[in-house]
């Protein structure tokens, strides 16, 4: 993974973020990620491939995506519609463009750090009204660390803010690229027990916890330190309380929270993918208000998002 | 919100609306009795009447008084403008009032009956059956095809006035009777034109005598109340509001209190002089203010009473109504008297104009959730983002998109490019929905028929002929389907629309002459300039300023037809001409062909550009159809008040439907951007619903590209809000930052939807607990458990747009 990309792998740009940092702001998700969270609520965000994704509620199944496909790669699943196997699915985009009812759509188009500038800049007005930006998450935006910097280059020449989500699992010169860009970084902790953290996410936490200390001794923006709070994975008393000895050890003062939520199960569906959290219910942020005070009590900072 | 307003405002709620024969009987018994002279006094003199002995009551806790008909959200009726839908409605055609399926008034058989029994005197002599024995063949069939429609203005008296009510705070009417005298006196000369001037002044102080009477009545109400009600706290509230009556509007206010009562006598009588909705308040923050700041320093009243003052007044609004026919209703649900009131904007010197009074009205909207009056924000660039946050605040509680922010610099523009001299710009409000008006100086800032703009397109594809009615309106220059290019049928479609256009100006040129002959209306026309000065009513030219034009509708959708179409048939291929019209006509339902009609539908929905994505593909054709229908309204068309003194007296576009978009909807059939038979077209220039994919901000960068230099009769732009889009201070920054830069770029106007579609859904489920939630439909808002089912369902399926 450590080639040098030329151009932005973009699943999905988003508009008029509101959630994502300060300011109006248009997220960019990369695509391409080396964890295997179980609990991911982009699946697409994961491979490096463009892949098809089908909303499976909007699917009328007509089936006309599998009489087109020269591959034969479009077959019907049962409670899924017609998916795409990846293995033979050429990503040709055909059965994308002849889906009526916009069900389909090939996600992963690449994109110069111009072209991508000129699509950000449609709402430079509004970034420039109130501090706001551009944030680059993902996937994992760091594996497109040179041509973030490059595109970061032309945003910030414009007084543009740029902000990145990372989960830290990449070379530390990628991420020591992006941060030299970046007014803020949004970087996720998953687990503090590396053997854990290799049974939720598929890789242990070395790289992410060594990463993090580079950051935390050199990264002069704003960090943000983050927690998913996954019911059954991470969300012992001890993890937390471990979580948080972490950050007093790095001198981090606080930390989000991020409530477990199932948003991403259609999407799993539409990929032809089994959802691993199976029927677990989302949290709502009520839910996580005792942590505040588990915060407080040890010096940490605790917001819920 | 005290406990007073807190009584008053459940009592509002348990008040069902009904109707009132009071004023039909005693108008008509007057107009049965003055035959022969000429009708400015005639009416003058039923309007006194009217004044003279209708029943007045005072509520408990009320403390602004005085009522338009015998109990709080009875509609009087108003005999006069129309009568064959009132007897066929008490027959139950096509609903009995108290039956609809939305907007329902009760009433018993003993008002029935009263009012059918002045129904004969009207008969063949009301405005509405004038204008229809009058029309050419073509325009009815115009009309009756759905693509014009002049009832508002016709079966109703002509409203969106807005009076000068500083000059009666600061003056009293005892000015104006002045004023008129002094007329009257250097009138001089035998000839027709002084003769009908000295009329109307004397109608005019006649008129103005009986709203001195009516106040006066109030006043003996009040103090007979006082004098038996056991309270003494309250019975000394009566007498203090008998004294307050007893002085104004005659008199100069002397008093916060005595201002706001002298203001709202002012809105009764207007009222109860016609049923012309959207009677709007104009800048009351800024005529009421110096009043309240005197008061404060002289230690008369506390921040939180004159709060309360103004939430009595504006309760005392949503006490108004008017019944308006089913078919007209269906234009205008919910109730809608659309009083709007303007807070905020710039002093003449170009300083914010935000004061005590503004921040008052803005608590008040918070406060009591109410869609009447409907509050704007004027912003301008030296708006305190203080302020703004503070009417997001309100916008947010209210959940029914109140206030509304509208762009002091598009207006402005709008109306130095018709010739508004410079000293009145800044001081422009938005009137009824969203029209733009100079307070005191301008007759009916909207009035005329509306346009159904779809629906002529639609005609145009099936080559200049009305599939439902069969009507053939023009012949095309070449049959549709051999049309070579989308810019083709662009030309057709321009053509098809200037000939309903001069339709609209022919139709409203005939309204005109019947309303100068049948409804001059003296007392308003005496609180706008300058008819006093040239004994002229409103309708006759006697305002300052004039522009006709009535609300049109659908023009994005029709917008997305012709993007459906360039990019479908001429550009990508993968529909031909004859396969499109064939879907059409078949209402997408044909599905032997290939591909089928269905297919065909998500085609145009799904796979062409939309308008409201910031996508040129689609937003090009939206802004080349407003800006010839702008232009075309702006430079090509006439009033029949043109060269009669009033400038500029052309015609405006009016992008504000109110419900007219899913009413004119029903007569559309399937058109080229996705849309089945009879759905509704777009609201204002709100994309289509289902349409926004790419959020706010994209939807903003569409809307900027429009024209907004020929709204003046506005352009809804309707967006919808998640509670989350509010939660805090910092997202609340993000959409007022949203707002800037709209509003820098000359976007004119933007309201919300502050609601979850879930919460809409339990409201249809369970209509009783959910009484008092509003929305916003467009340029208003209203009840959501007002509206019929269909008008519901549109609400909730319009797009939520993720912020």
């Amino acid at each position: 993974m450590s080639e040098k990309r030329e151009l932005l792998r973009v699943f999905n740009i988003e508009r008029f973020a509101t959630e994502d940092g300060p300011g109006i702001r248009t997220v960019v998700f990369l695509k391409g990620c080396s964890l295997r969270c179980r609990w991911c609520a982009n699946p697409e965000s994961q491979s490096f491939r463009p892949e098809i994704l089908v909303k499976v509620n909007a699917c009328g199944g007509c089936g006309r995506c599998a009489s087109v496909c020269s591959e034969g790669a479009v077959r019907a699943l049962s409670g899924s519609g017609y998916v795409s196997d990846p293995d033979r699915c050429i990503r040709c985009g055909s059965c994308a463009e002849n889906c009526f009812s916009d069900a389909r759509e090939l996600l992963g188009k690449d994109y110069t750090p111009e072209e991508l500038v000129k699509i950000l800049l449609r709402d430079e007005e509004y970034y420039l009204a109130g501090g706001g930006g551009v944030t680059f998450s993902g996937g994992e935006p760091c594996w497109y660390s040179g041509v973030i910097a490059e595109t970061a280059a032309m945003l910030k020449a414009r007084g543009i803010n740029i902000l990145v989500e990372t989960c830290g699992q990449v070379p530390e010169e990628n991420l020591r690229e992006v941060s030299s860009c970046a007014e803020a970084i949004y970087y996720d902790i998953k687990h503090v027990d590396s053997l854990r953290h290799r049974e939720l996410t598929g890789a242990g936490n070395e790289l992410i916890l060594e990463n993090l200390r580079w950051l935390c001794g050199n990264y002069s923006g704003d960090l943000s330190v983050r927690y998913p709070y996954i019911p059954g994975c991470n969300d012992g008393e001890e993890d937390i309380q471990e979580f948080f000895r972490l950050l007093r050890e790095l001198k981090l003062e606080k930390a989000v929270f991020l409530p477990y939520h199932r948003l991403g199960t259609d999407k799993y569906k539409g990929l032809g993918r089994k959802y691993e959290m199976g029927e677990m219910e989302s949290l709502k942020k009520a839910d996580l208000a005792f942590l505040v005070e588990a915060g407080a009590a040890v010096g940490i900072r605790v917001t819920i998002e | 919100m005290s406990s007073r307003t807190e009584r008053l405002r459940e009592r509002l709620f348990d008040q069902a609306p009904g109707i009132c024969s009071e004023r039909c009987r005693i108008f008509t018994d007057s107009m049965r009795k003055s035959e022969g002279q000429p009708i400015v006094l005639r009416r003058a003199e039923a309007f006194y009447r009217v004044l003279d002995s209708m029943s007045i009551y005072v509520n408990d806790d009320e403390l602004i008084v005085g009522n338009q008909a015998s109990q709080p959200k009875y509609a009087p009726i108003y005999p006069e403008y129309s009568t064959d839908w009132l007897r066929e409605e008490f027959d139950g055609k096509p609903y009995y009032f108290n039956e609809r399926p939305g907007d329902r008034f009760f009433y018993d058989e003993k008002v029935k009956e009263e009012i059918l029994s002045c129904l004969d005197y009207w008969e063949g002599q009301s405005v509405y059956e004038r204008l229809r024995a009058e029309l050419p063949e073509e325009i009815n069939r115009a009309w009756d095809a759905n693509v014009i429609d002049d009832t508002w203005v016709s079966a109703a008296g002509l409203g969106n006035v807005i009076v000068d009510y500083e000059r009666v705070v600061n003056e009293g009417l005892e000015n104006v009777l002045r004023r008129i005298d002094a007329r009257l006196e250097e009138l001089s000369g035998e000839d027709e034109e002084t003769e009908h001037q000295t009329d109307f002044l004397k109608a005019a102080r006649r008129t103005n005598e009986g709203v001195i009477r009516f106040a006066q009545r109030i006043a003996e109400e009040c103090e007979r109340q006082a004098e038996q009600h056991e309270d003494p706290v309250r019975a000394e509230e009566l007498r203090k509001l008998s004294e307050i009556s007893r002085h104004v509007p005659e008199h100069p206010a002397r008093t916060f209190h005595e201002a706001v009562q002298s203001i709202w006598l002012i809105l009764l009588a207007v009222h109860l002089e016609t049923n012309g909705h959207a009677i709007s308040l104009g800048r009351f923050d800024q005529y009421v203010n110096p009043f309240l700041e005197r008061d404060l320093e002289e230690g008369r009243i506390s921040r939180d009473e004159a709060l309360e003052i103004v939430e009595s007044f504006f309760i005392k609004c949503n006490e108004l109504n008017k019944l308006r026919s089913w078919p007209d209703t269906e234009f205008f649900m919910g109730y809608q008297m659309f009083i709007n009131l303007a807070v905020g904007g710039q002093t003449a010197d170009g300083k914010d104009a935000v004061n005590l009074s503004s921040e008052l009205c803005v608590e008040a909207c918070e406060n009591l959730r109410l869609f009447t009056p409907s509050i704007s924000v004027k912003w301008f660039e030296g708006t305190g983002d203080g302020f703004m946050l503070k009417a997001l605040n309100a916008m947010e509680k209210h959940q029914g998109g109140q206030p509304a922010f509208y762009n002091d610099k598009a207006f402005m523009r709008t109306l130095e490019n018709m010739g508004i001299d410079e000293a009145d710009r800044y001081n422009w409000v938005p009137d009824g929905c969203i029209e733009a008006s100079i307070p005191g100086k301008w007759d009916y800032a909207a009035k005329g028929p509306w346009l159904n703009v779809e629906k002529v397109l639609e005609i145009v594809l099936n080559d200049g002929t009305d599939p439902a009615t069969g009507y053939h309106f023009r012949d095309p220059a070449a049959p549709v389907r051999e049309s070579g290019s989308t810019e083709e049928i662009f030309e057709e479609y321009k053509r098809m629309l200037r000939y309903f256009i001069d339709l609209q100006v022919e139709t409203e040129r005939i309204n005109d002459a019947i309303h100068v002959e049948l409804d001059l209306n003296a007392f308003r026309s005496s609180l706008v300039d300058d008819c006093i000065v040239r004994g002229k009513d409103l309708v006759e030219g006697g305002s300052v300023y004039s522009a006709d034009g009535g609300p049109t509708a659908g023009t994005i959708s029709a917008g997305d037809a012709l993007a459906a179409i360039d990019h479908l048939v001429f550009n990508e291929r993968k529909l031909t001409m004859d396969q499109l019209l064939h879907a059409l006509r078949t209402d997408y339902q044909d599905d032997t062909t290939i591909p089928s009609g269905e297919e065909i539908r998500l085609l145009l929905k799904n796979k062409a550009p939309k308008f409201g994505n910031d996508d040129d593909r689609a937003d090009k054709w939206v802004v080349a159809l407003e800006d010839y229908i702008g232009s075309t309204y702006r430079y090509e068309c006439r009033s029949s008040k043109y060269g009669k003194g009033p400038v500029p007296c052309c015609y405006s576009y009016s992008q504000s439907p109110v419900t007219g978009n899913i009413a004119f909807g029903k007569s559309i059939g399937a058109t080229p951007d996705g849309r089945r038979k009879g759905e509704p077209v777009n609201n204002g220039i709100s994309p289509a619903n289902g349409s926004e994919k790419h959020g706010a901000t994209a939807a903003c960068n569409s809307v900027i590209k429009l024209p907004s230099i020929w709204f003046q009769k506005g352009a809804i732009f309707n967006m919808r809000l998640a509670k989350s889009a509010l939660s805090s201070a910092a997202q609340k920054q993000k959409i007022l930052d949203m707002i800037k830069v709209l509003f820098r770029n000359y976007g004119q106007q933007i309201q919300f939807n502050v609601v979850d579609s879930d919460t809409y859904k339990k409201a249809m489920a369970e209509p009783d607990k959910y009484r008092d939630l509003m929305v916003r439909v467009s340029g208003y808002s209203a009840l959501f458990t007002s509206l019929s089912p269909e008008c519901q369902i549109d609400v909730i399926s319009r797009a939520e747009l993720n912020v």
